[in-house]
């Protein structure tokens, strides 16, 4: 019986113990328990020894346990207080940077392990495919300088000499294509001679070839994302005959998006026997692609070379070998510059959403340059790796949907990019604004000052304090000639006393 | 410390313990007649100034005495310091709390 009531009175004072440990920061709780709950082992053990009455026993252990509430309370409140090593990491810029550099590297991950994005970023195109040119009237790299018409082309072809090979054409158009009994939708055509993928040397398995000419249908080829957009990747549409203006085309193969790397972005492209290129309108303009033979770039280093070839009349004009490599690499699209322009208009737009003020921190105070300096060192560094996370997280985002077209992909990449940059440079600005000129630590600590009632004379504002006492951040609530802006107040070297820095306990 | 504190009588006559030989929680209150709601904290806010520090009891050695381990509390160098000057103060601070006569093995 006595040992039973022992235990229960045990279990009483260690369950107040425990309550009252509830009051204690949770990273201190249990070293203070296991304090409390020793010494009560040691407070029983003596009550034992002077006390023989189990009343008196208990008296003793339970006045113990009433000064732990005591105890616990000054732990609260003085840990409220304390040094707090993690609130004053989360403060540092060194965290910021770091954070900062490391989303910087999680998003070129992503970047390089997404082949779309690398590509993008990293276009190699042709890279296999260094004989490939471009035959045209002028030796600029512009594609719209590039274009001949098809009566040069027909004109061309026999008369390239020894060093070319495979001359091939193709026209980009607008047409019409009925893609089922009661759908019709516009695609981007490319209206070919049929050696075209040769000279390309783009290979993919086309099939029922035979079966087209047959029927008297052109074999189309469909681009990879306009079978799946069109024809919902079904793979039976092979052998489908549609309408593609006034012309019929057989769906004879897919050509994967990658592919095709020359001027326009293609859904379709309809190959011409050298009849139909004939018939073609001396009104049509397209491109004049070739195969040199090897031994002409060991002859012409530059890779850009010219000859002739006689005219009807007699004379006799000239045809430049353009390198496709220089073409495509000329004209492609870089996802940097698109990024760059958007980044101009975000930083014109910036303004709107926040000042541009770095709230006067950098104003000349008694500080050396180099901490004067350190400012800007760090605001420019934020800056530098803020760009590179919205470029690439907008490039990732745009290729997240490989359905989307490349118009769509890169309308989309601008948006986020456009959204991204004036999110993140505002933060920046206001980030900056909100750090210790100083030690650059985010400011803490905000009291209201001012009076409550919005008279003119008594505006009200809010005052940050560094937590290392270099100074006091004082914002307005609503600017007035006096304190239009944010300011700072610095504090004399007398308030370090205040600002002794504590580490963790 | 930069300052030199300066102690209530409470907190001294508890730092005058630790020095004495007092040297966890329940030995200072019984020494110096304090409640624990009092003992406790000061002793935290005296190591929260560095006058003392404390340690705990290794397990091993408690456990082969059949008993919990205690938490142990050690005077500092700036402890000692200012208790020095706590006797300026309080000159029967020696008196109140006498050093703590060895333990009979």
């Amino acid at each position: 019986m006595t040992n039973s009531v022992f235990i229960r009175s045990t279990n009483r004072h260690r369950a107040a113990l425990w309550v009252a440990g509830l009051l204690v920061p949770s990273r201190k709780r249990a070293e203070w328990l296991a304090e409390w709950r020793s010494e009560l082992w040691y407070v029983q053990q003596e009550s034992y020894r002077q006390s023989s009455t189990l009343s008196a026993q208990g008296n003793l252990a339970t006045r113990f346990c009433m000064g732990a509430f005591k105890d616990a309370f000054w732990a609260m409140r003085y840990t409220a207080h304390e040094y707090d090593g993690k609130k004053q990491l989360l403060k540092s810029p060194i965290l910021c940077l770091l954070l900062l550099t490391l989303l910087a590297t999680c998003c070129s991950l992503a970047a390089y392990y997404m082949p779309e994005v690398r590509e993008s970023i990293f276009p190699q195109p042709f890279h296999d495919k260094q004989n490939i040119v471009f035959l045209s009237s002028s030796k600029d790299l512009d594609y719209s300088s590039l274009a001949v018409s098809a009566e040069s082309y027909r004109s061309w072809r026999n008369q390239t000499g020894p060093q070319i090979a495979d001359v091939a054409f193709y026209e980009s158009i607008v047409e019409r294509v009925q893609i089922a009994q009661s759908r019709s939708e516009d695609l981007n055509i490319a209206i070919a001679s049929d050696n075209l993928l040769k000279t390309l040397n783009i290979q993919i398995p086309l099939l029922l070839l035979n079966k087209s000419k047959s029927m008297g249908a052109e074999p189309l080829i469909l681009s990879h994302s306009a079978w799946k957009r069109f024809f919902g990747s079904n793979p039976s549409s092979i052998g489908f005959i549609v309408n593609v203006g006034k012309r019929k085309g057989m769906i004879v193969g897919i050509m994967p998006d990658e592919s095709w790397q020359l001027p326009d972005t293609m859904d379709a492209w309809l190959l011409m026997d050298e009849q139909s290129v004939n018939a073609l309108s001396s009104r049509s303009w397209g491109f004049v692609v070739a195969n040199a033979l090897p031994s002409a770039f060991s002859d012409y280093p530059n890779e850009d070379w010219q000859f002739t070839v006689p005219n009807d009349d007699g004379s006799s004009r000239s045809i430049h070998v353009v390198s496709i490599t220089k073409v495509v690499q000329n004209n492609r699209q870089q996802p940097i510059v698109s990024f760059f322009h958007v980044l101009i208009l975000a930083l014109v737009v910036l303004p709107i959403f926040t000042a541009l003020s770095l709230g006067g921190c950098q104003k000349a105070h008694n500080y050396s340059w180099t901490t004067m300096l350190r400012p800007w060192l760090f605001f420019f560094s934020k800056i530098l790796l803020i760009l590179p996370i919205v470029f690439l997280s907008a490039l990732i985002v745009a290729h997240l949907d490989t359905s989307l077209s490349l118009e769509a992909g890169l309308a989309l990449q601008c948006l986020v990019a456009f959204v991204g940059c004036l999110y993140t440079l505002s933060w920046a600005f206001k980030d900056q604004r909100q750090r210790c000129p100083r030690c650059l630590r985010l400011m803490s600590n905000p009291i209201q000052v001012g009076q409550s009632s919005r008279i003119l004379l008594s505006g009200r504002s809010s005052e940050f304090r560094c937590t290392r006492g270099h100074g006091l951040l004082h914002i307005p609530e609503f600017p007035t000639s006096w304190f239009s802006a944010q300011s700072w107040h610095y504090f004399a070297s007398s308030w370090n006393g205040l600002y002794i820095i504590r580490p963790s306990l | 410390m930069a300052v030199e504190a300066k102690l209530s009588h409470t907190a001294a006559m508890i730092l005058q313990a630790v020095h004495a030989g007092y040297v966890y929680g329940f030995s200072i209150m019984e020494v110096t007649g304090l409640p624990s709601g009092t003992v406790y904290p000061a002793m935290r806010r005296l190591e929260r100034d560095d006058l003392i520090v404390s340690r705990w009891e290794q397990q091993a050695i408690a456990d082969a005495e059949l008993r919990p381990a205690r938490k142990y509390y050690k005077i500092t160098r700036t402890g000692k310091a200012t208790l020095d000057a706590a006797h300026n103060r309080y000159p029967l601070l020696v008196r109140l709390v006498p050093a703590k006569e060895m333990e009979s093995a």
